[in-house]
């Protein structure tokens, strides 16, 4: 474990100086097309193999942090967070290769390039503050390992704990794209288009996390899934969340009704998260209250 | 009336055992021994039943009610 945590640490330097590399490459780049100067055909190049090669560490990073989690057997918030980033990170990566594509063909064709740079520049901003978290993380594990052993557990909350903080994270990412994507300035037919894709891809990180959950509790007898009370906290977790969004719907049925919130496609996102949300939340209070 | 317990007498009598051990020996989280002690969390019958066992004693000796 130590050695794959040096290496990781390693990893994250390398990373950041590649995206800051990108970044510098890019910015360069943007400012001769302004300038209506040409572009070395090379600068392509080096920015793929380095967009491939930030993209390979990001998998490296997050199976880092997945047996991270495996020796500890503990619940991190910071942790956490930082596995979350990275899905979020690997995605704006997608982003960026589709972005830097629009932008080349706008520039053969000379076009006028408009949001398209940024979008790039917030995707290099999200890698590199994944490669900073992974950093941290990998640099505080090293102390910890030096005077942490793992510990016995039969039965482990640990898991139970991170699957409902993913929960809260991935909710309030789920929120803050849902509502930069409603007030940006675009045409309503791609709006609706990419609430649907940013959804499905914010619930990622969850459904890996809640999955795996379930892969490890599958041989199990069901009454054997949750600590009594693990059992005892999910279902007043899920009686406050029923009783809290039937209220919310409520609330939203009359806003459509007198026609006071226009775009109707995020109710249903809008839905999803906010029981996400207030499920995963409660849950996790529930749980940790007596400490 | 609360549900009030000895099990971390019990758990510092018995070679001062950690939150963590009774839970594995019991078959629940540490968290759950955490909130039975701190009276946030009444057991089920089944594990009140394989606490006192494990310390080999009567439930009535770690478990009691408590008068407002």
């Amino acid at each position: 474990m130590k050695k794959i945590n040096y290496l990781t640490l390693v990893v994250s330097i390398v990373m950041l100086c590649m995206i800051m590399v990108n970044t510098f490459t890019l910015f360069n780049a943007k400012v001769m097309i302004d300038n209506n100067k040409v572009i070395n055909t090379g600068v392509s190049a080096s920015v793929a193999t380095l967009i491939i090669i930030v993209a390979s560490l990001h998998f490296f990073g997050l199976v880092n942090l997945y047996l991270q989690y495996k020796y500890f057997k503990n619940v991190e918030l910071f942790r956490t967070f930082t596995f979350v980033m990275g899905f979020f990170s690997l995605f704006f990566i997608l982003v960026n290769v589709v972005m830097l594509q629009e932008i080349g063909n706008e520039y053969t064709m000379n076009h006028t390039i408009t949001g398209e740079w940024n979008l790039v520049f917030l995707s290099l901003f999200t890698q590199g503050l994944f490669a900073l978290l992974l950093f941290i993380q990998s640099f505080v594990t090293c102390k910890k390992l030096l005077n942490t052993k793992p510990v016995k557990k039969v039965k482990d909350e640990s898991l139970f704990l991170t699957v409902h903080q993913v929960g809260i994270i991935t909710a309030i990412a789920g929120f803050l794209l849902l509502y930069l994507v409603n007030n940006s300035m675009l045409p309503k037919q791609y709006v609706n288009g990419l609430l649907f894709m940013l959804s499905v891809i914010a619930l990622v990180p969850y459904i890996i996390v809640a999955s795996y959950w379930l892969n490890s509790v599958r041989k199990t007898r069901f009454i054997d899934w949750f600590d009594e009370k693990q059992l005892s906290d999910v279902s007043r977790g899920a009686l406050v969340t029923l009783a809290i969004s039937v209220s919310i719907s409520v609330v939203f049925y009359f806003l459509s009704t007198y026609n006071i919130m226009i775009n109707t496609t995020i109710y249903f996102p809008l839905y999803i998260f906010e029981t996400l949300l207030l499920f995963s939340g409660i849950t996790f209070y529930l749980s940790k209250k007596s400490i | 009336m609360k549900l009030g317990n000895n099990v971390r007498k019990y758990r510092f009598e018995n070679n001062e055992m950690t939150q963590q051990e009774l839970a594995n020996e019991v078959g629940v989280t540490r968290l759950t021994i955490h909130s039975i002690e701190k009276g946030k969390f009444a057991p089920s019958t089944l594990l009140a039943l394989k606490i006192a066992k494990f310390f080999n004693t009567t439930v009535e000796q770690i478990f009691y009610i408590e008068e407002d």
